[in-house]
């Protein structure tokens, strides 16, 4: 945890430019959204404007003004690692289950994750699911449980890899395993 | 017909190859653990590819930027419900089915 999400957390009223940051950012994407849904119809723009506040606001409420480290490098290559497994990912359920007798070989299996922030751990067990044999069944105490459709792939390295992309997006550093 | 148009065709038969093969993963595969697996796997790419067909037939950015918003707000729905379903089988005890040998 950073010291400025600590700061966050216990109410602090007065908003850091970093806060404020975030708050122009939450009402540009809800701008942004909003565009997307009307699509682009200016007109729309006289609910459009009490709407991104209020979307703003409600927001805020639920999620206090928060530090984002995205780093757009890191994400980028985090994207594009994405795409391309998922698209293998599809192309060997395909590859499967076409076959007369479904190749197979499945397992559940923990893995130990060495990137502690909520958030990132989100990312990479969603993530996962959308990735060549492996679906994320459980995240609890910092342990993934992965439902393997082949235990013989390489799935801790697949992991692995992912986790450090993901770990890239926010420029957080990997923990060592404590098991 | 255009080039547009081909590639739109092309795009669209390959998008529903991957749903057939969702769908075909759906019917075929043992537990619920495995059928997840192809479900979420192949309907996320082949969602993908209907929506990029779609995106080179629409008059505007837009609409080409709601399309990819439809996708993106689907795959992350269908790789949280894929969790929650598979984490609900746990806690109910379902042993994933292993290959008997």
């Amino acid at each position: 945890m950073h010291d400025t999400e600590k700061a966050v957390s216990v109410g602090r009223r007065r908003l850091t430019w970093q806060q404020s940051l975030d708050v122009l950012l939450r009402g540009a994407t809800f701008a942004a959204l909003w565009w997307i849904l009307t699509e682009g119809d200016n007109a729309a723009w006289v609910l459009g404007i009490p709407s991104v506040a209020a979307a703003t606001l409600i927001s805020l409420a639920f999620v206090p003004p928060t530090v984002w480290q995205v780093r757009p490098f890191g994400a980028l290559r985090f994207g594009l690692y994405f795409l391309s497994k998922s698209l293998l990912s599809s192309v060997d359920v395909a590859r499967r289950v076409f076959q007369p007798h479904i190749p197979i070989k499945p397992r559940l299996v923990r893995y130990p994750l060495r990137v502690r922030e909520v958030k990132a751990q989100v990312i990479v067990a969603n993530s996962a699911s959308l990735m060549p044999g492996t679906l994320s069944v459980n995240l609890a105490d910092d342990v993934l449980t992965i439902h393997a459709l082949d235990v013989n792939a390489p799935i801790r390295e697949e992991l692995g890899i992912l986790e450090e992309r993901v770990a890239g997006i926010f420029g957080i550093r990997l923990e060592e395993r404590t098991e | 017909m255009s080039l547009i148009d081909l590639i739109t065709i092309l795009l669209i038969g390959a998008g529903c190859f991957f749903f057939l093969a969702g769908t075909l993963g759906l019917l075929r595969l043992p537990d619920v653990f495995t059928r997840s697996h192809a479900i979420t796997k192949a309907d996320n790419v082949g969602l993908m590819l209907i929506m990029l067909a779609a995106a080179l037939q629409v008059e505007t950015w837009a609409t080409r930027f709601k399309l990819g918003l439809i996708w993106i707000l689907t795959l992350t729905a269908s790789a949280t419900v894929a969790h929650l379903i598979g984490r609900a089988a746990l806690n109910a005890e379902q042993k994933p089915w292993e290959e008997s040998t």
